[in-house]
Protein backbone atom coordinates (compact mmCIF):
# COMPACT_ATOMS: atom_id res chain seq x y z
CA UNK A 1 0.00 0.00 0.00
CA UNK A 2 1.38 3.39 -0.87
CA UNK A 3 1.64 5.85 1.99
CA UNK A 4 1.18 9.08 0.09
CA UNK A 5 -2.57 8.97 -0.28
CA UNK A 6 -4.43 11.72 -2.03
CA UNK A 7 -5.55 14.35 0.45
CA UNK A 8 -9.25 15.00 0.25
CA UNK A 9 -10.69 17.76 2.33
CA UNK A 10 -13.53 16.61 4.50
CA UNK A 11 -16.69 18.52 3.50
CA UNK A 12 -18.20 20.77 6.15
CA UNK A 13 -21.60 20.17 7.71
CA UNK A 14 -23.47 22.64 5.55
CA UNK A 15 -22.04 21.03 2.46
CA UNK A 16 -23.02 17.55 3.64
CA UNK A 17 -26.47 18.74 4.53
CA UNK A 18 -27.06 20.35 1.12
CA UNK A 19 -25.75 17.28 -0.66
CA UNK A 20 -28.06 15.02 1.34
CA UNK A 21 -30.99 17.28 0.57
CA UNK A 22 -30.16 17.11 -3.12
CA UNK A 23 -29.94 13.34 -3.12
CA UNK A 24 -33.20 13.04 -1.25
CA UNK A 25 -35.05 15.47 -3.48
CA UNK A 26 -33.83 13.70 -6.59
CA UNK A 27 -34.32 10.24 -5.22
CA UNK A 28 -37.80 10.65 -3.82
CA UNK A 29 -40.31 12.25 -6.10
CA UNK A 30 -43.22 13.87 -4.30
CA UNK A 31 -46.16 11.52 -4.38
CA UNK A 32 -48.79 12.77 -6.74
CA UNK A 33 -52.37 13.03 -5.62
CA UNK A 34 -55.04 10.96 -7.28
CA UNK A 35 -56.72 14.00 -8.73
CA UNK A 36 -53.58 15.57 -10.13
CA UNK A 37 -52.61 12.25 -11.65
CA UNK A 38 -56.00 11.98 -13.35
CA UNK A 39 -55.51 15.46 -14.71
CA UNK A 40 -52.07 14.55 -15.95
CA UNK A 41 -53.44 11.51 -17.74
CA UNK A 42 -56.22 13.56 -19.26
CA UNK A 43 -53.75 16.15 -20.50
CA UNK A 44 -51.03 13.82 -21.69
CA UNK A 45 -53.03 10.97 -23.15
CA UNK A 46 -56.33 12.61 -24.01
CA UNK A 47 -59.79 11.12 -23.82
CA UNK A 48 -59.61 9.88 -27.39
CA UNK A 49 -56.82 7.48 -26.49
CA UNK A 50 -57.93 6.68 -22.97
CA UNK A 51 -61.23 5.54 -24.46
CA UNK A 52 -59.71 4.23 -27.65
CA UNK A 53 -62.33 1.49 -27.77
CA UNK A 54 -65.19 3.96 -27.32
CA UNK A 55 -67.12 2.51 -30.27
CA UNK A 56 -67.12 -0.97 -28.79
CA UNK A 57 -68.03 0.37 -25.38
CA UNK A 58 -70.85 2.52 -26.77
CA UNK A 59 -72.19 -0.41 -28.75
CA UNK A 60 -72.24 -2.70 -25.73
CA UNK A 61 -73.56 0.12 -23.60
CA UNK A 62 -76.63 0.58 -25.77
CA UNK A 63 -77.33 -3.10 -25.95
CA UNK A 64 -77.06 -3.33 -22.17
CA UNK A 65 -79.34 -0.32 -21.68
CA UNK A 66 -81.93 -1.70 -24.09
CA UNK A 67 -82.00 -5.03 -22.32
CA UNK A 68 -82.16 -3.35 -18.95
CA UNK A 69 -84.97 -1.03 -20.03
CA UNK A 70 -86.86 -3.95 -21.46
CA UNK A 71 -86.53 -5.93 -18.25
CA UNK A 72 -87.29 -2.92 -16.08
CA UNK A 73 -90.48 -2.05 -17.90
CA UNK A 74 -91.54 -5.67 -17.71
CA UNK A 75 -90.76 -5.81 -14.02
CA UNK A 76 -92.57 -2.58 -13.26
CA UNK A 77 -95.64 -3.70 -15.17
CA UNK A 78 -95.71 -7.04 -13.46
CA UNK A 79 -95.19 -5.88 -9.92
CA UNK A 80 -98.40 -4.62 -8.41
CA UNK A 81 -98.80 -1.20 -6.90
CA UNK A 82 -97.78 -2.20 -3.43
CA UNK A 83 -95.13 -4.64 -4.46
CA UNK A 84 -91.80 -3.62 -3.04
CA UNK A 85 -89.73 -6.06 -5.02
CA UNK A 86 -88.87 -3.22 -7.36
CA UNK A 87 -86.23 -2.21 -4.80
CA UNK A 88 -84.45 -5.51 -4.83
CA UNK A 89 -84.68 -5.44 -8.60
CA UNK A 90 -82.92 -2.08 -8.58
CA UNK A 91 -80.32 -3.38 -6.18
CA UNK A 92 -79.46 -6.29 -8.45
CA UNK A 93 -79.46 -4.47 -11.78
CA UNK A 94 -77.77 -1.20 -10.84
CA UNK A 95 -74.18 -2.41 -11.34
CA UNK A 96 -74.93 -4.00 -14.71
CA UNK A 97 -74.13 -0.99 -16.87
CA UNK A 98 -70.88 -0.54 -15.01
CA UNK A 99 -70.08 -4.21 -15.33
CA UNK A 100 -70.63 -4.36 -19.08
CA UNK A 101 -68.51 -1.30 -19.73
CA UNK A 102 -65.68 -2.52 -17.54
CA UNK A 103 -65.76 -5.98 -19.07
CA UNK A 104 -65.65 -4.75 -22.67
CA UNK A 105 -62.26 -3.16 -22.16
CA UNK A 106 -60.79 -6.27 -20.56
CA UNK A 107 -62.20 -8.60 -23.14
CA UNK A 108 -60.93 -6.31 -25.86
CA UNK A 109 -57.37 -6.26 -24.58
CA UNK A 110 -57.39 -9.96 -23.91
CA UNK A 111 -58.85 -10.83 -27.26
CA UNK A 112 -56.34 -8.77 -29.19
CA UNK A 113 -53.41 -9.99 -27.13
CA UNK A 114 -52.20 -6.48 -26.42
CA UNK A 115 -51.99 -6.97 -22.66
CA UNK A 116 -48.26 -7.66 -22.52
CA UNK A 117 -47.34 -4.69 -24.60
CA UNK A 118 -49.69 -2.27 -22.90
CA UNK A 119 -48.43 -3.28 -19.47
CA UNK A 120 -44.98 -1.94 -20.33
CA UNK A 121 -46.01 1.57 -21.31
CA UNK A 122 -45.49 4.61 -19.14
CA UNK A 123 -49.24 4.69 -18.57
CA UNK A 124 -50.03 1.03 -18.28
CA UNK A 125 -53.24 -0.95 -18.29
CA UNK A 126 -53.86 -0.54 -14.57
CA UNK A 127 -53.53 3.21 -14.64
CA UNK A 128 -55.82 3.45 -17.62
CA UNK A 129 -58.26 1.07 -15.98
CA UNK A 130 -58.40 3.24 -12.86
CA UNK A 131 -59.21 6.30 -14.95
CA UNK A 132 -61.76 4.47 -17.03
CA UNK A 133 -63.50 2.80 -14.13
CA UNK A 134 -63.96 6.11 -12.43
CA UNK A 135 -65.64 7.50 -15.55
CA UNK A 136 -67.71 4.32 -15.87
CA UNK A 137 -68.99 4.78 -12.32
CA UNK A 138 -70.03 8.33 -13.07
CA UNK A 139 -71.81 7.28 -16.26
CA UNK A 140 -73.47 4.46 -14.36
CA UNK A 141 -74.78 6.76 -11.67
CA UNK A 142 -76.22 9.09 -14.30
CA UNK A 143 -77.84 6.28 -16.28
CA UNK A 144 -79.22 4.61 -13.17
CA UNK A 145 -80.67 7.88 -11.94
CA UNK A 146 -82.41 8.43 -15.24
CA UNK A 147 -83.79 4.92 -15.26
CA UNK A 148 -85.07 5.24 -11.73
CA UNK A 149 -86.64 8.56 -12.61
CA UNK A 150 -88.39 6.88 -15.51
CA UNK A 151 -89.64 4.07 -13.31
CA UNK A 152 -90.79 6.57 -10.71
CA UNK A 153 -92.99 8.23 -13.33
CA UNK A 154 -94.65 4.95 -14.22
CA UNK A 155 -94.81 3.60 -10.70
CA UNK A 156 -95.90 6.44 -8.45
CA UNK A 157 -95.74 4.21 -5.42
CA UNK A 158 -91.98 4.01 -5.59
CA UNK A 159 -89.93 6.38 -3.49
CA UNK A 160 -87.46 8.03 -5.87
CA UNK A 161 -84.94 9.04 -3.24
CA UNK A 162 -84.98 5.63 -1.60
CA UNK A 163 -84.54 3.93 -4.96
CA UNK A 164 -81.65 6.22 -5.81
CA UNK A 165 -79.92 5.42 -2.53
CA UNK A 166 -80.36 1.71 -3.03
CA UNK A 167 -79.07 1.93 -6.58
CA UNK A 168 -75.98 3.94 -5.71
CA UNK A 169 -75.13 1.81 -2.72
CA UNK A 170 -75.39 -1.28 -4.84
CA UNK A 171 -73.24 0.21 -7.58
CA UNK A 172 -70.40 1.09 -5.25
CA UNK A 173 -70.49 -2.13 -3.29
CA UNK A 174 -70.25 -3.98 -6.56
CA UNK A 175 -67.49 -1.71 -7.90
CA UNK A 176 -65.42 -2.42 -4.82
CA UNK A 177 -65.90 -6.15 -5.19
CA UNK A 178 -65.07 -5.94 -8.88
CA UNK A 179 -61.94 -3.91 -8.26
CA UNK A 180 -60.87 -6.32 -5.58
CA UNK A 181 -61.29 -9.22 -7.97
CA UNK A 182 -59.22 -7.43 -10.54
CA UNK A 183 -56.38 -6.33 -8.32
CA UNK A 184 -55.68 -9.49 -6.48
CA UNK A 185 -53.87 -11.76 -8.81
CA UNK A 186 -56.89 -13.94 -9.04
CA UNK A 187 -57.43 -16.66 -11.54
CA UNK A 188 -60.01 -16.15 -14.26
CA UNK A 189 -62.34 -18.59 -12.56
CA UNK A 190 -62.22 -16.63 -9.34
CA UNK A 191 -63.00 -13.45 -11.23
CA UNK A 192 -66.03 -15.01 -12.89
CA UNK A 193 -67.13 -16.30 -9.52
CA UNK A 194 -66.98 -12.81 -8.08
CA UNK A 195 -69.25 -11.41 -10.76
CA UNK A 196 -71.54 -14.41 -11.02
CA UNK A 197 -71.61 -14.57 -7.23
CA UNK A 198 -73.12 -11.12 -7.04
CA UNK A 199 -76.05 -11.98 -9.24
CA UNK A 200 -76.55 -15.44 -7.78
CA UNK A 201 -76.42 -14.42 -4.13
CA UNK A 202 -78.84 -11.57 -4.79
CA UNK A 203 -81.18 -13.80 -6.74
CA UNK A 204 -80.96 -16.38 -4.00
CA UNK A 205 -81.89 -13.78 -1.42
CA UNK A 206 -84.84 -12.52 -3.44
CA UNK A 207 -86.20 -15.94 -4.13
CA UNK A 208 -85.47 -17.53 -0.81
CA UNK A 209 -86.69 -14.77 1.42
CA UNK A 210 -88.13 -12.04 -0.67
CA UNK A 211 -89.97 -10.48 2.23
CA UNK A 212 -86.93 -10.17 4.38
CA UNK A 213 -84.76 -8.85 1.61
CA UNK A 214 -87.21 -6.19 0.50
CA UNK A 215 -87.97 -5.12 4.04
CA UNK A 216 -84.29 -4.87 4.76
CA UNK A 217 -83.71 -2.64 1.75
CA UNK A 218 -86.64 -0.38 2.53
CA UNK A 219 -86.21 -0.08 6.25
CA UNK A 220 -82.68 1.05 6.18
CA UNK A 221 -82.97 4.78 6.80
CA UNK A 222 -81.73 7.17 4.14
CA UNK A 223 -78.93 8.51 6.32
CA UNK A 224 -77.55 5.00 6.75
CA UNK A 225 -77.54 4.64 3.01
CA UNK A 226 -75.73 7.93 2.74
CA UNK A 227 -73.18 6.75 5.26
CA UNK A 228 -72.68 3.47 3.46
CA UNK A 229 -72.35 5.24 0.12
CA UNK A 230 -69.79 7.67 1.50
CA UNK A 231 -67.83 4.82 3.02
CA UNK A 232 -67.97 2.86 -0.21
CA UNK A 233 -66.86 5.79 -2.34
CA UNK A 234 -63.95 6.31 0.02
CA UNK A 235 -62.85 2.69 -0.23
CA UNK A 236 -63.44 2.68 -3.97
CA UNK A 237 -61.29 5.73 -4.62
CA UNK A 238 -58.65 4.38 -2.28
CA UNK A 239 -58.52 1.16 -4.27
CA UNK A 240 -58.46 3.00 -7.57
CA UNK A 241 -55.52 4.94 -6.21
CA UNK A 242 -53.81 1.74 -5.26
CA UNK A 243 -54.45 0.39 -8.73
CA UNK A 244 -53.01 3.53 -10.24
CA UNK A 245 -49.87 3.82 -8.19
CA UNK A 246 -49.11 0.21 -7.53
CA UNK A 247 -45.72 -0.90 -8.74
CA UNK A 248 -45.85 -4.58 -8.04
CA UNK A 249 -49.11 -5.62 -9.64
CA UNK A 250 -47.45 -6.26 -12.96
CA UNK A 251 -45.75 -9.50 -12.18
CA UNK A 252 -46.98 -13.00 -11.67
CA UNK B 1 -26.60 0.72 -16.51
CA UNK B 2 -28.91 -2.23 -16.07
CA UNK B 3 -27.85 -4.79 -13.53
CA UNK B 4 -29.34 -8.19 -12.89
CA UNK B 5 -28.42 -9.60 -9.56
CA UNK B 6 -28.83 -13.24 -8.46
CA UNK B 7 -32.04 -13.46 -10.38
CA UNK B 8 -34.19 -16.57 -10.40
CA UNK B 9 -37.64 -17.35 -11.71
CA UNK B 10 -39.85 -20.30 -10.91
CA UNK B 11 -43.20 -21.19 -12.35
CA UNK B 12 -44.67 -23.29 -9.58
CA UNK B 13 -42.14 -26.03 -8.97
CA UNK B 14 -40.51 -25.53 -12.38
CA UNK B 15 -37.33 -23.47 -12.43
CA UNK B 16 -37.02 -21.40 -15.60
CA UNK B 17 -34.00 -19.31 -14.60
CA UNK B 18 -31.54 -19.38 -11.73
CA UNK B 19 -28.45 -17.50 -10.53
CA UNK B 20 -28.58 -14.95 -13.31
CA UNK B 21 -26.06 -12.15 -12.96
CA UNK B 22 -25.70 -9.72 -15.83
CA UNK B 23 -24.62 -6.18 -16.50
CA UNK B 24 -25.70 -4.14 -19.47
CA UNK B 25 -24.16 -0.90 -20.61
CA UNK B 26 -24.99 0.82 -23.89
CA UNK B 27 -24.67 -1.57 -26.78
CA UNK B 28 -26.44 -4.40 -28.56
CA UNK B 29 -26.72 -7.72 -26.75
CA UNK B 30 -27.86 -10.88 -28.46
CA UNK B 31 -29.56 -13.50 -26.30
CA UNK B 32 -28.83 -16.70 -28.11
CA UNK B 33 -30.31 -19.94 -26.84
CA UNK B 34 -32.53 -22.75 -28.07
CA UNK B 35 -36.31 -22.94 -27.65
CA UNK B 36 -37.48 -23.02 -24.07
CA UNK B 37 -34.17 -21.82 -22.63
CA UNK B 38 -35.77 -18.88 -20.86
CA UNK B 39 -35.09 -15.95 -23.19
CA UNK B 40 -38.64 -14.65 -23.13
CA UNK B 41 -38.84 -15.17 -19.37
CA UNK B 42 -35.71 -13.09 -18.82
CA UNK B 43 -37.00 -10.35 -21.10
CA UNK B 44 -40.39 -10.28 -19.41
CA UNK B 45 -38.67 -9.73 -16.09
CA UNK B 46 -36.61 -6.87 -17.50
CA UNK B 47 -39.81 -5.29 -18.85
CA UNK B 48 -41.50 -5.69 -15.42
CA UNK B 49 -44.11 -8.09 -16.80
CA UNK B 50 -42.93 -10.90 -14.57
CA UNK B 51 -41.87 -10.55 -11.00
CA UNK B 52 -38.66 -12.42 -10.16
CA UNK B 53 -38.83 -15.28 -7.67
CA UNK B 54 -35.49 -14.20 -6.27
CA UNK B 55 -32.86 -11.54 -6.83
CA UNK B 56 -33.30 -8.09 -8.30
CA UNK B 57 -33.04 -5.99 -11.42
CA UNK B 58 -31.58 -2.53 -11.00
CA UNK B 59 -31.46 0.38 -13.39
CA UNK B 60 -29.00 3.05 -12.33
CA UNK B 61 -28.90 1.39 -8.97
CA UNK B 62 -32.63 1.43 -8.32
CA UNK B 63 -35.02 -1.49 -8.36
CA UNK B 64 -36.99 -1.38 -11.61
CA UNK B 65 -40.21 -2.55 -10.00
CA UNK B 66 -40.02 0.21 -7.41
CA UNK B 67 -39.29 2.82 -10.07
CA UNK B 68 -42.44 1.81 -11.92
CA UNK B 69 -43.56 4.52 -14.27
CA UNK B 70 -40.19 6.27 -14.32
CA UNK B 71 -38.62 3.08 -15.53
CA UNK B 72 -41.30 2.14 -18.04
CA UNK B 73 -40.92 5.54 -19.61
CA UNK B 74 -37.43 4.49 -20.73
CA UNK B 75 -38.54 1.18 -22.10
CA UNK B 76 -39.25 -0.06 -25.62
CA UNK B 77 -40.49 -3.60 -25.98
CA UNK B 78 -41.38 -5.89 -28.82
CA UNK B 79 -43.06 -9.02 -27.41
CA UNK B 80 -42.54 -12.36 -29.08
CA UNK B 81 -46.22 -12.43 -29.87
CA UNK B 82 -47.15 -8.95 -30.86
CA UNK B 83 -50.80 -8.07 -30.27
CA UNK B 84 -52.54 -5.27 -32.13
CA UNK B 85 -56.01 -3.95 -32.82
CA UNK B 86 -57.04 -5.34 -36.16
CA UNK B 87 -59.17 -2.41 -37.23
CA UNK B 88 -56.42 0.11 -36.65
CA UNK B 89 -54.06 1.38 -39.29
CA UNK B 90 -50.37 1.40 -38.34
CA UNK B 91 -50.58 5.17 -38.02
CA UNK B 92 -53.57 5.02 -35.64
CA UNK B 93 -51.94 2.29 -33.62
CA UNK B 94 -48.63 4.10 -33.30
CA UNK B 95 -50.37 7.29 -32.25
CA UNK B 96 -52.32 5.39 -29.61
CA UNK B 97 -49.15 3.80 -28.26
CA UNK B 98 -47.30 7.09 -28.40
CA UNK B 99 -50.00 8.64 -26.22
CA UNK B 100 -49.69 5.85 -23.66
CA UNK B 101 -45.94 6.32 -23.72
CA UNK B 102 -46.54 9.94 -22.78
CA UNK B 103 -45.47 11.51 -26.08
CA UNK B 104 -46.95 14.81 -27.04
CA UNK B 105 -49.34 14.75 -30.01
CA UNK B 106 -47.27 16.65 -32.56
CA UNK B 107 -44.00 14.93 -31.68
CA UNK B 108 -45.79 11.60 -31.79
CA UNK B 109 -47.05 12.12 -35.29
CA UNK B 110 -43.67 13.13 -36.69
CA UNK B 111 -41.96 10.27 -34.97
CA UNK B 112 -44.55 7.75 -36.17
CA UNK B 113 -44.20 8.82 -39.78
CA UNK B 114 -40.42 8.75 -39.52
CA UNK B 115 -40.41 5.25 -38.09
CA UNK B 116 -42.97 3.90 -40.54
CA UNK B 117 -40.69 5.12 -43.30
CA UNK B 118 -37.71 3.46 -41.67
CA UNK B 119 -39.47 0.09 -41.58
CA UNK B 120 -40.75 0.55 -45.12
CA UNK B 121 -44.46 0.85 -44.36
CA UNK B 122 -45.04 4.43 -45.48
CA UNK B 123 -47.24 3.32 -48.37
CA UNK B 124 -49.63 1.39 -46.17
CA UNK B 125 -49.62 3.52 -43.06
CA UNK B 126 -53.32 4.26 -43.34
CA UNK B 127 -54.46 0.75 -44.30
CA UNK B 128 -56.10 -1.47 -41.72
CA UNK B 129 -53.68 -3.90 -40.15
CA UNK B 130 -55.98 -6.89 -40.43
CA UNK B 131 -54.93 -7.14 -44.08
CA UNK B 132 -51.24 -7.14 -43.23
CA UNK B 133 -48.84 -10.05 -43.62
CA UNK B 134 -46.95 -11.43 -40.64
CA UNK B 135 -43.77 -9.64 -41.62
CA UNK B 136 -45.56 -6.32 -41.96
CA UNK B 137 -47.10 -6.68 -38.51
CA UNK B 138 -43.67 -7.47 -37.13
CA UNK B 139 -42.36 -4.24 -38.63
CA UNK B 140 -45.17 -2.25 -37.02
CA UNK B 141 -44.04 -3.92 -33.81
CA UNK B 142 -40.46 -2.84 -34.32
CA UNK B 143 -41.58 0.71 -35.04
CA UNK B 144 -43.73 0.95 -31.90
CA UNK B 145 -40.87 -0.24 -29.70
CA UNK B 146 -38.76 2.70 -30.84
CA UNK B 147 -41.42 5.40 -30.62
CA UNK B 148 -40.26 6.92 -27.36
CA UNK B 149 -36.58 6.67 -28.28
CA UNK B 150 -36.12 4.22 -25.42
CA UNK B 151 -33.01 3.94 -23.30
CA UNK B 152 -33.65 0.24 -22.94
CA UNK B 153 -34.88 -1.58 -26.01
CA UNK B 154 -36.01 -5.18 -25.56
CA UNK B 155 -36.77 -7.10 -28.74
CA UNK B 156 -38.01 -10.66 -28.43
CA UNK B 157 -37.23 -12.38 -31.72
CA UNK B 158 -37.49 -9.24 -33.81
CA UNK B 159 -36.51 -10.89 -37.08
CA UNK B 160 -39.02 -13.73 -36.88
CA UNK B 161 -41.12 -13.64 -40.04
CA UNK B 162 -38.97 -11.11 -41.88
CA UNK B 163 -37.70 -11.87 -45.37
CA UNK B 164 -33.95 -11.54 -46.10
CA UNK B 165 -34.36 -8.04 -47.50
CA UNK B 166 -36.25 -6.88 -44.43
CA UNK B 167 -33.70 -8.51 -42.16
CA UNK B 168 -30.97 -6.43 -43.72
CA UNK B 169 -33.13 -3.35 -43.37
CA UNK B 170 -33.75 -4.21 -39.72
CA UNK B 171 -30.02 -4.62 -39.02
CA UNK B 172 -29.23 -1.25 -40.54
CA UNK B 173 -32.09 0.34 -38.68
CA UNK B 174 -30.87 -1.09 -35.42
CA UNK B 175 -27.30 0.01 -36.02
CA UNK B 176 -28.59 3.53 -36.65
CA UNK B 177 -30.96 3.67 -33.72
CA UNK B 178 -29.04 1.74 -31.11
CA UNK B 179 -26.54 4.40 -30.20
CA UNK B 180 -26.64 5.34 -26.53
CA UNK B 181 -29.09 2.62 -25.68
CA UNK B 182 -29.13 -0.78 -24.16
CA UNK B 183 -30.53 -3.09 -26.80
CA UNK B 184 -31.27 -6.67 -25.85
CA UNK B 185 -32.57 -8.94 -28.56
CA UNK B 186 -33.29 -12.61 -28.45
CA UNK B 187 -33.11 -15.08 -31.25
CA UNK B 188 -32.21 -18.60 -32.04
CA UNK B 189 -31.20 -17.63 -35.54
CA UNK B 190 -27.46 -17.44 -35.31
CA UNK B 191 -26.86 -15.31 -38.38
CA UNK B 192 -29.04 -12.55 -36.93
CA UNK B 193 -26.95 -11.85 -33.88
CA UNK B 194 -23.70 -12.42 -35.73
CA UNK B 195 -24.08 -9.19 -37.62
CA UNK B 196 -25.93 -7.06 -35.07
CA UNK B 197 -24.78 -7.82 -31.56
CA UNK B 198 -21.67 -6.49 -29.84
CA UNK B 199 -22.00 -9.11 -27.18
CA UNK B 200 -23.61 -12.48 -27.09
CA UNK B 201 -25.30 -14.03 -24.10
CA UNK B 202 -25.92 -17.74 -24.03
CA UNK B 203 -28.22 -19.48 -21.59
CA UNK B 204 -27.80 -23.13 -20.78
CA UNK B 205 -29.37 -25.22 -18.03
CA UNK B 206 -31.28 -22.14 -16.80
CA UNK B 207 -28.05 -20.24 -16.17
CA UNK B 208 -25.89 -17.81 -18.10
CA UNK B 209 -23.18 -19.80 -19.82
CA UNK B 210 -21.36 -17.04 -21.68
CA UNK B 211 -21.55 -13.30 -22.03
CA UNK B 212 -18.82 -12.26 -24.38
CA UNK B 213 -17.98 -10.86 -27.78
CA UNK B 214 -18.55 -13.07 -30.78
CA UNK B 215 -14.81 -13.28 -31.40
CA UNK B 216 -14.12 -14.66 -27.93
CA UNK B 217 -17.00 -17.07 -28.07
CA UNK B 218 -15.84 -18.42 -31.42
CA UNK B 219 -12.34 -18.75 -30.02
CA UNK B 220 -13.67 -21.31 -27.57
CA UNK B 221 -13.50 -23.94 -30.27
CA UNK B 222 -10.75 -22.40 -32.35
CA UNK B 223 -8.66 -25.14 -33.96
CA UNK B 224 -11.29 -27.80 -33.46
CA UNK B 225 -13.44 -27.26 -36.53
CA UNK B 226 -12.61 -29.01 -39.77
CA UNK B 227 -14.10 -29.87 -43.09
CA UNK B 228 -13.48 -33.06 -44.96
CA UNK B 229 -14.96 -35.32 -47.60
CA UNK B 230 -16.22 -38.74 -46.65
CA UNK B 231 -17.52 -41.55 -48.84
CA UNK B 232 -21.22 -42.21 -48.37
CA UNK B 233 -20.82 -45.62 -46.80
CA UNK B 234 -18.44 -44.25 -44.18
CA UNK B 235 -20.61 -41.33 -43.17
CA UNK B 236 -22.45 -42.97 -40.31
CA UNK B 237 -19.35 -44.39 -38.68
CA UNK B 238 -17.63 -41.03 -39.08
CA UNK B 239 -20.50 -39.24 -37.42
CA UNK B 240 -20.37 -41.61 -34.49
CA UNK B 241 -16.80 -40.65 -33.92
CA UNK B 242 -17.01 -36.91 -34.46
CA UNK B 243 -19.68 -34.35 -33.87
CA UNK B 244 -20.99 -33.26 -37.24
CA UNK B 245 -21.97 -29.60 -37.65
CA UNK B 246 -23.21 -29.64 -41.19
CA UNK B 247 -23.28 -31.94 -44.17
CA UNK B 248 -23.50 -31.33 -47.87
CA UNK B 249 -23.47 -33.66 -50.87
CA UNK B 250 -20.76 -32.79 -53.34
CA UNK B 251 -19.64 -34.78 -56.39
CA UNK B 252 -20.62 -38.18 -55.13
CA UNK B 253 -19.16 -37.63 -51.71
CA UNK B 254 -20.32 -36.10 -48.45
CA UNK B 255 -18.68 -32.92 -47.33
CA UNK B 256 -18.83 -32.76 -43.56
CA UNK B 257 -18.05 -29.90 -41.20
CA UNK B 258 -17.29 -31.28 -37.78
CA UNK B 259 -15.60 -30.85 -34.45
CA UNK B 260 -12.60 -32.86 -33.40
CA UNK B 261 -10.65 -32.49 -30.20
CA UNK B 262 -7.89 -34.81 -31.44
CA UNK B 263 -4.46 -33.34 -31.19
CA UNK B 264 -3.29 -34.68 -34.51
CA UNK B 265 -5.75 -34.03 -37.30
CA UNK B 266 -5.78 -36.30 -40.33
CA UNK B 267 -4.09 -34.90 -43.41
CA UNK B 268 -7.37 -34.88 -45.36
CA UNK B 269 -9.01 -32.57 -42.84
CA UNK B 270 -9.10 -28.93 -43.72
CA UNK B 271 -9.05 -26.66 -40.65
CA UNK B 272 -11.62 -23.87 -40.82
CA UNK B 273 -12.29 -20.95 -38.53
CA UNK B 274 -15.29 -21.55 -36.30
CA UNK B 275 -18.52 -19.64 -36.76
CA UNK B 276 -21.01 -18.77 -34.07
CA UNK B 277 -23.27 -21.45 -35.42
CA UNK B 278 -20.56 -24.05 -34.82
CA UNK B 279 -20.30 -22.93 -31.20
CA UNK B 280 -24.06 -23.01 -30.82
CA UNK B 281 -24.30 -26.53 -32.18
CA UNK B 282 -21.42 -27.66 -30.03
CA UNK B 283 -22.78 -26.14 -26.83
CA UNK B 284 -26.33 -27.31 -27.23
CA UNK B 285 -25.41 -30.64 -28.78
CA UNK B 286 -26.08 -32.70 -25.65
CA UNK B 287 -29.43 -31.03 -25.26
CA UNK B 288 -30.38 -31.85 -28.83
CA UNK B 289 -29.28 -35.44 -28.37
CA UNK B 290 -31.16 -35.72 -25.10
CA UNK B 291 -34.20 -34.34 -26.83
CA UNK B 292 -33.92 -36.96 -29.53
CA UNK B 293 -33.71 -39.80 -27.06
CA UNK B 294 -36.82 -38.79 -25.17
N1 LIG C 1 -46.24 -18.78 -17.47
C1 LIG C 1 -45.52 -19.91 -17.46
N2 LIG C 1 -45.89 -20.94 -16.67
C2 LIG C 1 -45.16 -22.08 -16.64
N3 LIG C 1 -44.05 -22.29 -17.33
C3 LIG C 1 -43.63 -21.31 -18.13
C4 LIG C 1 -44.33 -20.07 -18.24
N4 LIG C 1 -43.67 -19.28 -19.11
C5 LIG C 1 -42.61 -19.99 -19.52
N5 LIG C 1 -42.57 -21.22 -18.96
C6 LIG C 1 -41.53 -22.24 -19.15
O1 LIG C 1 -40.27 -21.65 -18.96
C7 LIG C 1 -39.34 -22.13 -19.90
C8 LIG C 1 -38.71 -20.98 -20.65
O2 LIG C 1 -39.69 -20.39 -21.49
P1 LIG C 1 -39.36 -19.14 -22.42
O3 LIG C 1 -40.62 -18.76 -23.10
O4 LIG C 1 -38.69 -18.11 -21.60
O5 LIG C 1 -38.34 -19.75 -23.48
P2 LIG C 1 -37.69 -19.06 -24.76
O6 LIG C 1 -36.22 -19.15 -24.59
O7 LIG C 1 -38.27 -17.72 -24.95
O8 LIG C 1 -38.17 -20.04 -25.92
P3 LIG C 1 -38.53 -19.72 -27.45
O9 LIG C 1 -37.24 -19.67 -28.18
O10 LIG C 1 -39.34 -20.87 -27.88
O11 LIG C 1 -39.28 -18.45 -27.48
C9 LIG C 1 -40.10 -23.10 -20.79
O12 LIG C 1 -39.81 -24.41 -20.36
C10 LIG C 1 -41.54 -22.78 -20.56
O13 LIG C 1 -42.32 -23.93 -20.66
MG1 LIG D 1 -39.34 -16.83 -26.39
Amino acid sequence: MSKDRLEIEYPDDAMIESQIQMIISQGIKPKESFYSYLKKMYRQIGLRHIFHDATEIAFTFFIAISILLFITIGAVRESGVADESIYSFIFITSPMIYLTMALVSFVNTKFNGTYELEMTFKFNIYQLAAFRMLIFSIISILVNTMMIYLVAIINRQMDFLMALMISTTSLFIFSIIFLYGMMKRNTAIKKHLIIGGWILSNLFLTIYSKEFYNTLLIHVPIYVYLLVITGCIYVYIKNLKKLMFSTDLGGI
Amino acid sequence: MLTIHNLSKNFGSFTALKDINLEFTNGVYGLLAPNGAGKTTLMKIITTLLYPSGGEVLYEGQDIFKRGEDYRELLGYLPQEFGYYKNYSPMQYLLYIAALKGLEGKVAKERAIELLKLVGLENVMNKKMKKFSGGMIQRVGIAQAMLNNPKILILDEPTAGLDPKERVRFRNLLTDLSREKIVILSTHIVSDVESIANEIIMIKDKEILYKDSMRNICNLIEGMVYETEVAFDEVSSFKQQYQSLSEKQEQGKMKIRFISKDDIPASTWKPVSPSLEDVFLNIYNDEILEGDNQ
